[in-house]
């Protein structure tokens, strides 16, 4: 096996005394790419802002062991851990609009990491036909999957070795959605970057990445290559299964799913 | 171009409906406007003058469209208490005002600003509190008052700085008028014994009507700043590396600008009401010693004359920060 | 539930209404308590420091500064309250009424707003208490007429996003009638944000009130109000301190008891919210 660009073990996230993380692991190389699928308040955001020391500020965390790229670092000190942002791990947020500052242009979001020749290059791989014309616009005034590619652009400008994409396509419509997944599918491979892609959706989750981790009230229920996603054995899991609606099923009534309160406690 | 006229219409509307209100204080509210104008010590004759200049047997919409007409051509009659035109003395005492609020507006700026931002980003910690606290009572507290106090413990007890005025009576010949600005003057005149003098006047008043500025202005600051630190594109800065100085000072504090203007031109306006009550603690001779001054002579005239300035001056301020906010948001445009 | 409202207490609100609430029994209940009369003038007794006898000590008149403060408390609570209660809620209904209607009677509700806003509140009421006389309905009046605008402001701007509003929606089509949707659903919802601008803006009345008193222009003497007290006390600034300073502080504390109590409900209000 590959070392481990990223190892996690044990990492528990809480708000005072109520804990909404609870004993996550993961290791991820590079290259590789992990799915983290749930509903929302599943913990599935805060388990990877955690390891970018991203916390709101109530919260605090704590693991047994957490590396990165050969070093060691500690999840309770957040503040340590601002060596990791950007340079070592990256953040792609669900809606540019409101991820980007409306106040200033495009490209100089980019370019207060790299520089503005670097800002344009970036531009220009993340597939904007006009480079320098994005650079000069504000946010409000580009399109969302335009606004998406620039946030993607502006992640990447610190070269990071893993990117986090944290619902990347749940603001845009299916088209657009397509393009900004192949974009990253391209990036991703071409600079053999780690992916973690948080989603609510199990199949983009299954179809996107290696390995899926699905989690229920702040733990992992089911761990599971891609390939093996129908044959997932937790009840939860096979809930979700079975609601996707499929073309197929039409006329059909879809199941809801239904929640053991047990599953909060395994 | 048909927004510069909208803007116009309405500027001149707001004005209108200023005149009108001082209008109708100074006519129709008043049983006897004439004896209003020169009170109740007045003699025959010059009540009699008065009856006359005010047209009172013209019918009130008559009257009403000639105050129009001299208000918006600065004619706001004679003053009773100085028998000069009310614009030549609101005049020639506004720059003392002028001086005054604006030096206090700098140090609420210059430091309303910075402890707003460290409140914010310190958010529930001692820094927080300790400014909150200063600020609680900056604009608690009565500015008069303050102003008191400042006056006891500064002047008289310590001899620290100077007392009222403007200048020391010992000096006063040595400051020539050029501007109306104490300090400008003082220091066009080059001579530093006067602007140490003049400067040492101004610190207290300053800083007592300062205080009030710099609390409105940190406590604004502190909460739009909390509100920008809460939005994603912070923790996208964050996210991307950037350090939390640059995220703070150049990104929240960036945004929180543009609203933070409006809060400004609101402060200055608050600062000229401010001014009236500080000026007569310290003897200042501006405009709302003038008019304090005049009210208390029953000098209708330069009340309302006063009050129609300081009330366009208010209205100035807010079309200023209205076109301003327009040009720094890029959202608005 | 208890729980609830227990946790969305803070200190602000607490000691704020514990201050208020010191205050307004003090105003109540003080001039009975104490024997000293608040006018009775005892020119032996000029101007004496506090004591076991004049806990605040005398002024240039020897009345006892501490009755003449619980006694200026009802005058200045009362302005305060006279104010509040006679402008929130018809500035509430105007801004209500103003966003409902909209069309002309919109335009000309922001243009008489505009005019009445466009006057600092104290130079407002310098203007009308020259017109008026001094009196403490005549500063009563002039307050009320700068401090209504913001009210009706406030109300017009929420109608009009309320209006739009889903569930207002689904009782349009329920068959309310506009004006009853306006009255019965929206006007209830204002009630939070109204409360927490009326306790704020009664710190500034109680110092805009000081401040006329101050300049001579609020009540009569030798009536207790505190703003003329320390006008009164000026001239002995640097011999008697406390006939100035004492009023001052009593001011200070009431209206920074608002202060906390409006600052303490705007936090519960929103954390509330959230």
């Amino acid at each position: 096996m590959t070392p481990a660009l990223l190892d996690i073990e044990g990492l528990d996230v809480a708000f005072g005394d109520r804990i909404v993380v609870r004993d996550f692991s993961c290791r991820l190389s590079a290259g590789e790419r992990l799915g983290i699928v749930g509903e929302s308040g599943s913990g599935k955001s805060l388990s990877t802002r955690a390891l970018m020391g991203l916390l709101p500020p109530r919260a605090a965390a704590r693991s047994r062991r957490y590396t990165f790229d050969g070093a060691t670092y500690d999840v309770a000190q957040p503040k340590a851990l601002a060596a990791l942002r950007g340079r070592g791990i990256a953040l792609v947020l669900q809606d540019p609009k409101v991820a980007l500052n409306p106040t200033m242009t495009a490209g100089a979001q980019i370019a207060e990491v790299c520089g503005r020749m670097r800002a344009l290059e970036l531009l220009a791989d993340v597939g904007l036909r006009e480079p320098e014309r994005v650079y000069d616009q504000f946010p409000g005034t580009l399109s969302g999957g335009m606004g998406q590619r620039v946030m993607i652009a502006m992640m990447l400008a610190a070269e990071p070795k893993l990117l986090i994409a944290d619902e990347p396509t749940s603001a845009l419509d299916v088209t657009v959605a397509q393009g900004v997944l192949a974009l990253l599918d391209e990036i991703i491979a071409a600079r053999r970057m780690a992916l973690i892609l948080i989603s609510h959706d199990l199949d983009l989750a299954g179809a996107f990445c290696d390995q899926i981790l699905v989690m229920y009230a702040g733990r992992i229920v089911e761990r599971i290559g891609a390939s093996a996603l129908e044959r997932a054995r937790h009840p939860y899991t096979r809930g979700l299964l079975q609601c996707r609606p499929r073309i197929e099923d039409r006329g059909r009534t879809l199941p809801t799913l239904s929640r053991d309160p047990a599953w909060s406690h395994e | 171009m048909k927004r510069a006229f909208a803007i116009v219409t309405s500027l001149l509307l707001t004005l209108i409906g200023l005149v009108a209100a001082t209008f109708f204080i100074g006519r129709v509210v008043p049983i006897d406007p004439a004896l209003a104008l020169v009170g109740d010590k007045a003699t025959p004759e010059a009540y009699a003058a008065a009856r006359a200049a005010l047209g009172l047997d013209k019918p009130l919409i008559e009257q009403f469209v000639v105050y129009v007409g001299d208000a918006l051509r600065l004619d706001f009659g004679i003053s009773v208490l100085t028998a000069r035109p009310v614009i030549e003395d609101i005049l020639r005492v506004f720059p003392a005002t002028f001086e005054l609020a604006t030096l206090a507006m700098a140090i609420g700026i210059g430091l309303g600003i910075p402890a707003g931002v460290v409140a914010a980003v310190h958010r529930d910690r001692w820094p927080d509190l300790t400014i909150r606290l200063v600020g609680l009572v900056g604009y608690s507290a009565p500015v008069f008052w303050i102003g008191l106090i400042a006056l006891l413990l500064f002047y008289a007890e310590l001899g620290w700085l100077a007392g009222s005025g403007r200048v020391d009576i010992a000096l006063e010949d040595d400051l020539v008028h050029r501007t109306g600005i104490a300090l400008l003057d003082a220091l066009l005149a080059g001579d530093a014994r006067l602007i140490a003098n003049v400067a040492g006047h101004l610190v207290l008043p300053a800083v007592v009507l300062g205080w009030y500025a710099m609390a409105y202005i940190a406590r604004m600051t502190r909460s739009l700043m909390i509100a920008e630190l809460g939005q994603d594109y912070v923790l996208a800065a964050r996210a991307k590396g950037l350090g939390e100085g640059r995220i703070v000072w150049r990104h929240a504090l960036g945004n929180a600008a543009v609203p933070l203007v409006t809060v400004i031109a609101i402060a200055y306006g608050h600062l000229l009401e401010g001014s009236v009550l500080t000026e007569t603690v310290f003897a200042w001779p501006g405009l709302g010693f003038y008019m304090t001054n005049a009210l208390l002579n029953a000098d209708t005239n330069a009340v309302l004359g006063g009050t129609v300035v300081i009330g366009a001056i208010f209205i100035l301020l807010n079309l200023l920060s209205d076109a301003l906010y327009r040009r720094l948001d890029p959202r608005t445009r | 539930m208890s729980d609830h409202w227990r946790n969305s207490l803070n200190p602000s609100m607490i000691i704020g209404s514990m201050i208020i609430g010191a205050v307004f029994v003090l105003a109540l209940l003080g001039p009975a308590l104490t024997a000293m009369s608040p006018t009775e003038i005892d020119l032996a007794s000029r101007l004496l420091a506090p004591s076991r006898e004049h806990w605040l000590g005398t002024d240039q008149l020897g009345r006892d500064i501490l009755s003449r403060l619980l006694h200026g408390a009802r005058l200045s609570l009362g302005v305060v309250v006279l104010v509040i209660v006679l402008v929130a809620p018809i500035g509430i209904v105007i801004g209500a009424i103003a966003g409902v209607m909209g069309g002309a009677i919109d335009a000309l509700f922001m243009r008489v707003t505009d005019v009445f806003l466009a006057f600092p509140r104290l130079i407002l009421a310098l203007a009308m208490v020259a017109a008026l006389g001094p009196g403490i309905e005549n500063a009563v009046l002039a307050i009320a007429l700068t401090a209504w605008p913001p009210y009706a402001r406030l109300a017009r701007a929420e109608t009009l996003v309320l209006r739009n509003k889903d569930h207002i929606a689904a009782i349009r089509v329920l068959g309310g009638s506009e004006t009853r949707i306006v009255f019965a659903h929206v006007l209830p919802l204002l009630l939070p944000s109204t409360l927490v601008r009326a306790t704020l803006d009664m710190a500034g009345i109680i110092l805009t009130a000081a401040g006329l008193g101050f300049l001579g222009l609020g009540v009569r003497p030798p009536a207790p109000e505190w703003g003329s007290m320390i006008a009164e006390g000026r001239q002995f600034l640097l011999d008697a301190w406390w006939v100035c300073t004492v009023p001052g502080l009593a001011i200070l504390i009431v209206s920074l008891g608002f202060n906390l109590l409006g600052d303490g409900l705007r936090d519960m209000i929103d954390a509330r919210s959230r």
